[in-house]
């Protein structure tokens, strides 16, 4: 385990291909934890001149309003910097309980899992995948 | 009977994950159990937001009706001016998406909440196995 | 400002006035009649904090863009404009954004590649 007081950062934002940022949170998001995202990931952007942010939530335990809250606002605040953030990792319990809490997720474009994710992250970056013969 | 006091952000965690395992040994689905634990969530959080502390209280119901899970939700805050608008979707006074309340009754099979200016919320959400 | 392979570089000026805004109107006003223009690029690296109703102007910038049949990418905002905007509720919608002038360039080259329309 990282030491995550120490500003050790508990949320490593990987750079997954040319222009693709892959964030996995697990476990809770609370207002502390989204603003360290945010901040990460904002700065993992500029520094990468990163396009596409995939933030894959499959092992967050519970999206209620204030978590759906926080992820739309990371959404837009990368958006701004110049950079799309795809949600993947939507479980089919928790996509139930988005449309039953009445939660509007705008413009955030969202996917079952990171494979969807990815195929359109590379879309985006104008990367086509092949398999080799 | 389990009693989570409300102190602390990570408490409300704590009061979620709590009703999920409360779930779990009663036989609730993966279903089910999020959308309760949702629930407690937008519940606990409401009383953390606007009273800074509160406390959840998990009980299982049994009978004849069938077994289930009744978390009741306190805080000693201001209490809700308008209940019937808060239980409007899209309305807040925090900031936030104001789902919360018509959400939690969404997501549980029971729902009722009472609120006493100056004295305080009590929220009620159950879920029952069928 | 200046025009580059079709697409006009416009930067927006640190105290965002109504002032500033109409003079990056007339620049795309007048570029875009002497027609060959394939898109606006907007870059924001100049500005250092914004509320939203200077964020509001900046973007409406896309509108006036549109009527000409022109995309615009708006670029180079800061790390901590973006927050202080999102934290006011701001919601930039479906503008087109990017890190860089460069890539915005590029976003203006292959209109293909862009996910909100996909």
């Amino acid at each position: 385990m990282n030491n995550i007081t120490n500003g050790t950062t508990a949320t490593p934002v990987n750079e997954l291909w040319d222009g693709i940022l892959l964030l996995s949170v697990f476990g809770t998001i609370d207002s502390a934890r989204s603003k360290e995202m945010m901040e990460t990931m904002l700065a993992k952007v500029v520094q990468t001149s990163a396009k596409v942010i995939v933030l894959d939530i499959l092992g967050v335990a519970v999206v209620d309003s204030a978590v759906a809250n926080h992820l739309l606002k990371i959404g837009r605040a990368t958006k701004l910097i110049g950079a799309d953030t795809i949600i993947s990792g939507i479980s089919p319990e928790v996509a139930v309980t988005l449309v039953e809490l009445g939660i509007d997720l705008e413009a955030t474009i969202t996917t079952a899992n990171l494979s969807d994710a990815l195929q359109l992250a590379f879309d985006r970056t104008g990367y086509t995948i092949e398999q080799s013969k | 009977m389990m009693y989570v006091p409300i102190d602390a952000e990570e408490d409300i965690a704590r009061a979620v994950a709590m009703t999920e395992e409360a779930m779990s040994a009663e036989g609730f689905g993966l279903t089910q159990r999020r959308m309760m634990a949702t629930a407690v969530s937008e519940l606990a959080t409401n009383a953390y937001v606007h009273a800074t502390k509160g406390a959840v209280t998990i009980a299982r119901l049994g009978g004849t009706g069938g077994s289930g899970i009744e978390v009741t939700v306190e805080d000693q805050g201001p209490g809700i001016k308008d209940l019937e608008q808060a239980m409007v979707d899209g309305y807040s006074t925090a900031g936030s998406l104001g789902v919360g309340l018509p959400g939690a009754q969404r997501l549980a099979d029971e729902f009722s909440i009472h609120s006493t200016a100056d004295k305080g919320t009590v929220a009620v959400v159950r879920a029952w196995l069928v | 400002m200046y025009a580059n392979r079709n697409i006009l570089v416009l930067t927006v000026p640190a105290d965002i006035t109504s002032t500033d805004i109409a003079h990056l109107y007339d620049e795309i006003s007048s570029v875009a009649a002497t027609g060959g223009l394939q898109g606006v690029v907007v870059d924001c690296s100049k500005i250092l904090a914004a509320d939203t109703i200077q964020a509001r102007r900046v973007f409406r910038v896309a509108k006036l863009a549109r009527l000409y049949r022109l995309s615009a990418v708006f670029c180079c905002i800061r790390e901590g404009v973006a927050t202080a905007l999102v934290e006011l509720d701001f919601k930039p919608g479906d503008v087109q954004t990017a890190t860089t002038v460069d890539q915005a360039m590029q976003q203006l080259e292959r209109p293909d590649v862009n996910l909100a329309a996909s």
